[in-house]
């Protein structure tokens, strides 16, 4: 889980250009939205590519989005469940 | 209908973005392909925003900011744009990925910018402006196309203060694909561009923006007083040109006599400044002076946003920068200030800039 | 002084037809163009698009071009179909004089042929298709086919474009700039533009439904539709088909993409395009809406109508379900529907309705309806808050 959500907060930082921000600069129970990283709409459609794309999981329901995609240590959850899930 | 430019922000390879004025220094480059003096745009624009921002935009974002600010700040009634290629970048970004992923694609973000018009968009955005907002995007007339609704938006009534602006970025895809065509010279020193007497031109880039006004902000400001663009698919001949600028002229009420100095867009092409060469021997009257500026910027689609702003520039100062000139002008004091562009012979245009100062 | 500004012939090729006719046909008959994607082979296959149902080859016969000349961008062709239309139906030949302009919109350009050659190009191949694939292309043929050399130029704002380019058209010929103008938009499908709003993840998977409650997104589509305007003094008066009496182009500058959910910018655009007519909401006996069938728009479009008409509404209605959304050309396409609207005193429905959105106080249209119709409002909303609100009206 560890090195997953390593990677994941690289993937966050080159998929959004956070060109300022740093894995250090946030930790996995940060929040991604509004406040903490302050992301909006359009780094969020970002976030689901990324997750479908490079992690295989698709996330089609709005109120699961917001759930896996607000903080990392959520989105990693999904990843390893999925991964367990698919044996 | 006339407007006086109240303000610039441009953005281009010389060090123009620190002043309006002339730059003290003019940078030279040994190249086929002048690429921007950029400013630190965390000045300008908030980081958060500035993150996924492409090029283009952060030039344009900086550039408008840059003129706005020097107007004194307040949103404009409109904000008009032409850009050739738009933001040609991140087009050619996501166009790339939907072919080599097989439509697997990993970043929606290019396919938001390459929308034309997000330039436009994005400068609204910053200033939570709602007034009228229109992107031109047809090669040589992109800029002027620009202008020229600004003029009319002004002359209706319809607005006080118009933000106008010309932008494009040079893309390496850009300078490939036309360098099969034979579009660029070799690499050469660009001050020299205009004794070339070669085929092919070096490409440039940048992003010019101008506060053009319904009222004169002081007694010396610029005003512009037409524009005019005209079409000919199959190559101007050099008589058609003439008649078109003795029309443009006549109903500007100005005469070719009255014309001080006329600054072209020689580009180094021995083909392409034929009809500029032309211009210079046989239209004009003695006496008139006669300057070029592509050496300075390079060729894209809407220089002509450059010369607008060295256009201003000589007249505010009354006088033709060394670097810029290919013939002196007789006068002392110049009143009108013509300038001529083409590209590739088919789309040509002219802007009548006025002095107001005496 | 101010000129009238009269629309003396238009000409259209969309997913429903080639010509007027065709378009009329289909869309009293309530045949939708929607249907399976066919022009190109693509992993979103699935997705219903709406195509003109002619090949290139076709479109270049039906344009006069030879098809062996590669030169000819599916969207050139398409433009070129329905300028010839639209100049034929004004009774013009086209000229060069310096009272002429030719005003068009695109969002795609050449981009079919980008996705084509592109790698080829970049290795220095198809060096000849070079010039066609931005936007200006399609202009610049359509301009040199009529020998028009004045207001030349092409406007590109996304989903407003081409009513952006009709509302420049109408008002050069207002403030007597120009005496004839052709104007209009054309866009052709792409799998650039599938994949972008696939990406954005606002395309319908089964065919767009407007204004209901149950709407899950856009269809692209693909057409071109281009008018000719004419000022009062030069119009021949039995070539007259309508007025455009009101146009306004406001930004919303909310968000890049998406409009804001009390449709603020759709309002502004819709009031000043009123205050240009000189006209109140009372007198709009139709509304040919931007209804593009996502979820956002929608709710954006129906709160700024709700706002603007109060518990008045017009009848109403977006013909996205019979031509898809036309993108750049869609202002255009829905603006020579809405001339048909006046002609034919008649407004068609929204097509695959079964609930009302909750939120709104109107249902679109659901049968053809007959007039009397005095003015028509058609909206243009694109990408960047670009908000274009057009007005038709009858002499």
């Amino acid at each position: 889980m560890e090195n997953l959500i390593k990677q994941l907060k690289q993937d966050i930082i080159e998929a959004l250009s956070l060109e300022d921000v740093v894995a250090d600069d946030f930790n996995a129970d940060t929040p991604l939205f509004v406040e903490g990283l302050g992301l909006d709409s359009i780094d969020a459609l970002e976030l689901i590519l990324l997750m479908e794309r490079k992690y295989g999981v698709k996330i089609e329901d709005p109120k699961e989005r917001r759930n896996v995609l607000r903080n990392v240590k959520a989105m990693a959850e999904c990843i390893t469940n999925h991964r367990n899930s698919n044996g | 209908m006339k407007a006086y430019i109240t303000s610039s922000g441009v953005i281009s390879p010389q060090n123009t973005h620190d002043s309006s004025g002339f730059p003290a220094a003019v940078n030279t480059f040994t190249a086929n392909r002048l690429t921007c003096t950029e400013p630190d745009y965390r000045g300008l624009i908030n980081p958060i925003q500035l993150r996924r921002m492409p090029r283009i935009i952060k030039m344009g974002l900086a550039a408008s900011h840059l003129c706005i600010q020097r107007a004194g700040g307040s949103s404009p009634d409109a904000i008009i744009i032409g850009t050739g290629l738009g933001c040609m970048d991140n087009l050619e970004k996501f166009l790339v990925e939907v072919i080599d992923t097989n439509e697997h694609i990993t970043s929606v973000l290019p396919f938001i910018n390459s929308t034309h018009n997000a330039v436009a968009a994005q400068v609204a955005m910053l200033l939570n402006n709602h007034g009228y907002n229109v992107t031109y995007c047809h090669r040589g007339f992109s800029f002027e196309s620009a202008l020229g609704d600004a003029l009319m938006r002004i002359g209706e009534g319809e607005a006080q203060n118009v933000l106008v602006g010309g932008i494009d970025e040079c893309t390496g895809d850009f300078v490939k694909l036309n360098g099969y065509h034979g579009a660029w010279k070799q690499p050469l020193i660009n001050l020299e561009l205009a004794s070339t007497k070669t085929a092919g031109t070096i490409a440039g880039e940048g992003s010019a923006f101008f506060m053009l006004s319904d009222n004169p902000i002081h007694d010396n400001c610029i005003a512009v007083e037409g524009v005019h663009t005209f079409f000919i698919p199959q190559g101007a001949q050099f008589d058609e040109i003439a008649a078109e600028t003795d029309n443009f002229l006549q109903q500007n009420n100005t005469g070719r006599d009255e014309i001080d100095i006329v600054l072209l867009g020689i580009n180094g092409d021995i083909v392409s400044d034929a009809g500029y060469n032309n211009m210079m021997e046989n239209f004009f009257i003695p006496g008139t002076g006669f300057a070029m500026y592509k050496h300075l910027c390079g060729e894209y689609y809407t220089s002509s946003s450059f010369a607008l702003w060295l256009g201003s520039v000589i007249l505010e100062n009354q006088s033709i920068p060394g670097v810029t000139q290919v013939l002196p002008a007789a006068g002392r004091s110049f009143k009108k200030l013509l300038i001529y562009n083409h590209y590739r012979n088919t789309e040509h245009t002219l802007i009548l800039l006025g002095y107001g100062g005496i | 002084m101010h000129t009238r500004v009269f629309v003396t012939g238009v000409g259209i090729i969309s997913a429903i037809g080639n010509g007027t006719e065709e378009t009329l046909s289909s869309l009293n008959g309530l045949r939708s163009g929607i249907g399976q994607l066919s022009l190109f082979e693509s992993v979103h296959g699935n997705i219903p698009v709406a195509e003109v149902k002619y090949n290139n080859i076709q479109l270049s016969g039906m344009a006069g071009v030879d098809p062996t000349i590669d030169t000819y961008t599916r969207n050139t062709l398409l433009a070129l179909v329905a300028a010839q239309q639209a100049v034929k139906s004004a009774g013009w030949h086209g000229s060069t004089s310096q009272r002429n302009g030719c005003i068009m919109a695109t969002t795609v350009g050449g981009m079919d042929y980008n996705e084509r050659y592109y790698k080829s190009l970049l290795e220095g191949k198809y060096r000849d298709l070079l010039s066609v694939l931005d936007s200006a292309d399609s202009t610049e043929k359509v301009a040199a086919h009529f020998g028009i050399r004045h207001h030349v130029t092409t406007i590109s704002t996304a989903c407003s474009s081409s009513a952006n380019a009709i509302m420049l058209g109408a008002r050069l010929i207002r403030n007597n700039r120009l005496s004839r103008v052709l104007v209009g938009g054309t866009d052709s499908l792409t799998k650039f533009t599938l994949n972008g709003f696939y990406a954005l993840e606002i395309l319908s998977p089964t065919g767009c439904r407007p204004f209901d409650s149950n709407r899950n997104g856009l269809t692209i589509g693909e057409g071109a539709a281009m008018l000719v305007l004419e000022s009062e003094e030069t119009a021949d008066p039995r070539r007259v088909l309508c007025e455009i009496t009101g146009y306004a182009n406001v930004n919303e500058a909310f968000h890049q993409t998406a409009s804001s959910s009390d449709g603020t910018g759709a309002l502004l655009a819709m009031t000043k395009a009123l205050e240009k007519a000189s006209i109140t909401p009372e007198d709009i006996g139709y509304i040919n809406a931007h209804g593009t069938g996502t979820e956002i728009n929608d709710l954006s479009e129906g709160r700024a109508i709700d706002s603007l008409f109060g518990s008045r509404v017009p009848p109403i209605s977006s013909t996205k379900g019979f031509t898809g959304h036309t993108l750049g050309a869609a202002g255009a396409v829905e603006g020579v529907i809405s001339v048909l609207a006046l002609k034919n005193q008649v407004a068609w429905p929204g097509l695959n309705q079964s609930e009302s959105m909750p939120e709104l106080s109107f249902t679109p249209l659901s049968t053809v309806t007959p007039g009397p119709i005095r003015h028509v409002l058609s909206n243009s909303f694109g990408f960047g808050g670009n908000n274009t609100s057009l007005i038709f009206s009858n002499l």
